[in-house]
């Protein structure tokens, strides 16, 4: 077992180093170094895939547990989980400092100027896709060119709900409530109307 | 000593509490950091998710680390990223050891997909929240729209996005530079 650890610190590191935009960018690298080593098969890395997201935290450091514990046992999940970890940390600490550095700096304010619109557009795009796996089965560009067909891939009774909690979480008092609670309630209706 | 244990129970909560992911943690940030600790501002949080998504690594990690180097430098840094993984890894191992039964149950199944509703309304009212703060002005919702589309529509990756835009703000930047120094 032991000579297998640095193998996957490595393979982890490398995928922490050059998996850009988030937990689901890790997947790929996943499917390659399952392959290269034989660690899981397509099958064993679907279900990974769907526990991780199931389970609460970041996608991606679920899966390197999953895949470190099915290689290693625990001490694999563990290093697998931080050498995910590790490159971001190295890379945004230093990001950290030079933004410490460069409070007050008119490039980085004409940058920030523009960066943030920029991120609030990719929070709203990413927010499209939560609504589509949560409301409707169906991806954006099928969406887009069958406009007409849109009504029968809704599950309405999860849109009714999705408007009832909207609603709540503009009203005040309400949406003061902490967002656990708000899981939480989902969950109960979840079971109620027979949702999934 | 005191801010550093801080650290960690506040993220081991955000942890805790997002389900679907680096997206699904801005409204936990919202209320435990923003709002209880004060340690940033929104403002910030939408630029380190900026950040996040032209960085390598996971964005929740990106995030973390980001304030917890505003506390603690490194330290918090390093305490901020293992806090907010912990408790789904210690998830993850528990279902990985045949406890996966429990959520193929269809009784979890529908909680599940109650649970993805409730984090969609929340995701989209913090999406609200976002563009009230940040969208004021006519070219600011121009910029916003123009890095949604490519992103939703046309499944571009987020990073080539960011990139863009930080050449057009330094583009900017040079411009304002040398108008000022032109007058």
């Amino acid at each position: 077992m032991m000579h297998v650890l640095p193998f996957l610190f490595y393979e982890f590191f490398f995928t922490g180093l050059f998996s850009i935009g988030g937990g689901l960018a890790t997947i790929p690298f996943l499917q390659q170094m399952s392959a290269r080593h034989g660690w899981l098969t397509q099958h064993e890395l679907a279900n990974m895939i769907a526990i991780a997201e199931t389970a609460p935290g970041p996608h991606g450091t679920n899966m390197a547990a999953f895949v470190g514990k099915h290689v290693a046992g625990f001490p694999g999940a563990a290093l697998a989980a931080f050498a995910l970890m590790l490159p971001t940390m190295i890379i945004d600490t230093i990001i950290a400092s030079m933004l410490d550095r460069f409070r007050q700096n008119r490039v980085k304010d004409a940058l920030m100027r523009v960066l943030r619109p920029t991120s609030a557009g990719l929070i709203a795009a990413a927010v499209v896709v939560f609504l589509q796996i949560a409301l409707a089965s169906m991806d954006a560009n099928w969406a887009l060119r069958n406009i007409a067909a849109w009504a029968g891939y809704f599950d309405w009774w999860a849109v009714g709900l999705f408007v009832v909690l909207l609603a709540l979480l503009f009203t005040p008092k309400i949406k003061k409530i902490h967002p656990a609670a708000f899981i939480a309630v989902g969950a109960g209706a979840g079971i109620a109307l027979g949702l999934g | 000593m005191k801010t550093l244990w801080q650290l960690f129970v506040s993220f081991f909560k955000v942890g805790l509490m997002t389900f679907g992911g680096g997206l699904a943690m801005f409204p936990m940030l919202e209320r435990e950091i923003i709002d209880r600790r004060g340690w940033c501002t929104r403002d910030e949080v939408v630029d380190y998710y900026a950040i996040g998504q032209c960085t390598p690594g996971i964005i929740a990690v990106t995030v973390s680390v980001l304030i917890g180097w505003q506390q603690k430098k490194v330290l918090g840094a390093v305490v901020g990223a293992i806090a907010v993984a912990l408790p789904g890894f210690v998830i993850v191992l528990g279902l990985s050891l045949g406890l996966s039964f429990v959520i193929d149950h269809p009784i979890a199944q529908a909680a599940l997909a109650g649970m993805r509703v409730a984090v969609a309304a929340l995701v989209t009212a913090a999406v609200v929240n976002i563009f009230r703060s940040q969208v004021k002005h006519w070219w600011q919702l121009l910029i916003a729209v123009a890095a949604f589309i490519p992103v939703a529509l046309f499944g571009a990756h987020p990073a080539w996005v960011v990139g863009s835009a930080a050449l057009i703000g330094l583009f900017g930047a040079w411009r304002t530079e040398r108008k000022s120094k032109e007058n």
